[in-house]
């Protein structure tokens, strides 16, 4: 069959008209010509008929040969549409190019958004996608997200649920991560809770076997808390232990500092680096070796583009860096306390399954430097499994 | 051993084909028009164009010529071998060209 509509339209086309002439003639030699005619029409005396711009010159001798001539009545197309567009061309090319681009990118896996994962790495997550086929530049349409998730799923037993959903340039993976309950305790058959360390028993919630102990109780590291339900185990080819206990628990931390200590403070001078980076690939940043800083820090961060309010997967890369100097500096008791304050919360800002009650703090100078010692008072969970 | 003449042959096929109901331009080069409701007639195997005035189309089919009478009658598609044609169509009629 003949070339499509819009086959004439990408190319260009004009709609002639044959003057005089015999039509069989000159259409006969267009078909002998392989010169593809559409939308041959009588309109009064006249014939009509739409060709290829580009064949509209061969047809002047199958004119010749019917008696007639022709005439163009219009021109339709891409061609002459662009001719007559009130910009340059470039400009036009370049709107094509940019939307285009914006089209291919946005089938295309860029960036990847997790959002969800507490216990698994955010890098686990992205070399599981990388052995199912997601790759940074891969196209959106060659992956069965739903099979990759069940995939997942499968890989990661910490994981309850996960979807996949594409978005223009970027995959969004949304996890459910299954947490145990950090004091909920659940045993094989034959297992008991013990007692991980010293503490005093705040509550026993118990979900099978026999509590050993009641609340108010003080127990040892290693006392059995509890045990499996006899009669369970006679009638039951299975018996667990499942409860959650807490208790009160009394830990003694330290933290010293030596009377002189090596400080390193900014000196006011940055240099900033700009780079881009697409998706998850690396930043390209210049050559940055050369800051001419003898001793410097690093900073870096990214800013997002966004169009029509869709991030796109090109990110602007900032390095900063800033020149710093280290000095002696010896510690006077003020300064020692808030250094040694810092390094506390520090610590107790990673403590997660402990909730502290109460703490002592006690700041004491020695002939080594200072000390600070903090008596903590926690409520924490004391319940671990043992096979018996 | 004499092989039998391409007519006898192409007329043995012709007659299973008609005892199988089998269309014939599936198995010899036959040009067909295939006429769609009133509106369109869609021509295969065309060798050219003979006629074409503002009721009628006369198109060479070889052996045949077929002329496609109507008003309104548009060739949506000229190509060598293939020819849409539009309007409503009135009637078709076929004539056994000298070749």
């Amino acid at each position: 069959m003949g070339k499509t509509g819009l086959f004439f339209w990408i190319q260009g086309q004009v709609e002639a008209e044959l003057v005089a002439g015999i039509p069989g003639v000159f259409f006969n030699d267009a078909m002998n010509g392989g010169i593809p005619v559409k939308h041959v029409r009588h309109a009064g005396s006249s014939v009509f008929f739409s060709v290829l711009a580009a064949d509209y010159p061969k047809l002047r001798r199958a004119a010749k040969h019917s008696g007639g001539r022709m005439r163009i009545v219009k021109k339709r197309g891409i061609p002459f549409a662009i001719r007559r567009l009130p910009f340059p061309l470039p400009l036009a090319a370049g709107l094509c190019v940019m939307a285009m681009v914006i089209a291919v990118f946005g089938s295309m896996v860029f960036t990847v958004r997790i959002s969800g994962n507490s216990t698994i790495p955010r890098a686990q997550i992205l070399e599981a996608l990388e052995e199912n086929g997601v790759v940074v530049g891969s196209w959106q349409s060659s992956h069965d997200f739903a099979a990759v998730a069940n995939r997942m799923m499968l890989r990661f037993d910490r994981l309850t649920w996960m979807t996949i959903n594409p978005h223009f340039g970027a995959i969004e993976v949304q996890i459910w991560d299954k947490i145990p309950p950090s004091e909920q305790m659940t045993g094989e058959a034959n297992a008991q809770i013990v007692a991980k360390k010293d503490a005093q028993i705040k509550s026993v919630d118990l979900v099978s076997g026999v509590s050993l102990v009641q609340p108010g109780a003080v127990v040892q590291q290693g006392d059995p808390l509890v045990i499996p339900d006899p009669e369970a185990m006679t009638n039951s080819w299975a018996s667990s232990v499942q409860a959650q206990i807490t208790g009160y628990t009394t830990v003694s931390v330290s933290f010293d500092t030596a009377y002189t200590v090596q400080q390193t403070e900014p000196t006011g001078q940055v240099k900033k680096y700009y780079g881009f980076s697409f998706g998850l690939s690396d930043p390209v940043f210049p050559v940055k070796t050369n800051n001419g800083f003898q001793e410097f820090s690093e900073k870096r961060y990214s800013r997002p583009f966004y169009i029509f309010g869709v991030e796109l997967p090109l990110r602007l890369e900032i390095l900063e860096t800033s020149e710093t100097k280290t000095t002696a500096v010896t510690l006077d008791q003020d300064q020692a306390r808030e250094l040694l304050e810092e390094l506390r919360k520090d610590f107790e800002s990673q403590m997660q399954e402990a909730k502290i009650l109460n703490r002592n703090v006690h700041f004491s100078q020695n002939d080594s430097g200072y000390t600070l010692k903090v008596d903590y008072l926690l409520e924490e969970s004391i319940g671990e499994i043992v096979l018996e | 051993m004499k092989h039998p003449p391409k007519e006898y042959i192409q007329d043995n096929i012709t007659r299973i084909g008609y005892g199988l109901d089998y269309p014939l331009d599936a198995v010899f080069d036959i040009p067909s028009v295939r006429v769609v409701g009133n509106g369109m007639a869609i021509i295969e195997g065309c060798r050219g164009l003979i006629d074409y005035a503002a009721g009628r189309i006369t198109i060479d089919l070889g052996e045949y010529s077929a002329t496609i009478f109507g008003s309104d009658l548009v060739m949506e598609n000229l190509a060598k071998g293939a020819m849409n044609v539009t309007g409503r169509i009135s009637s078709v009629s076929f004539d056994r060209r000298a070749v």
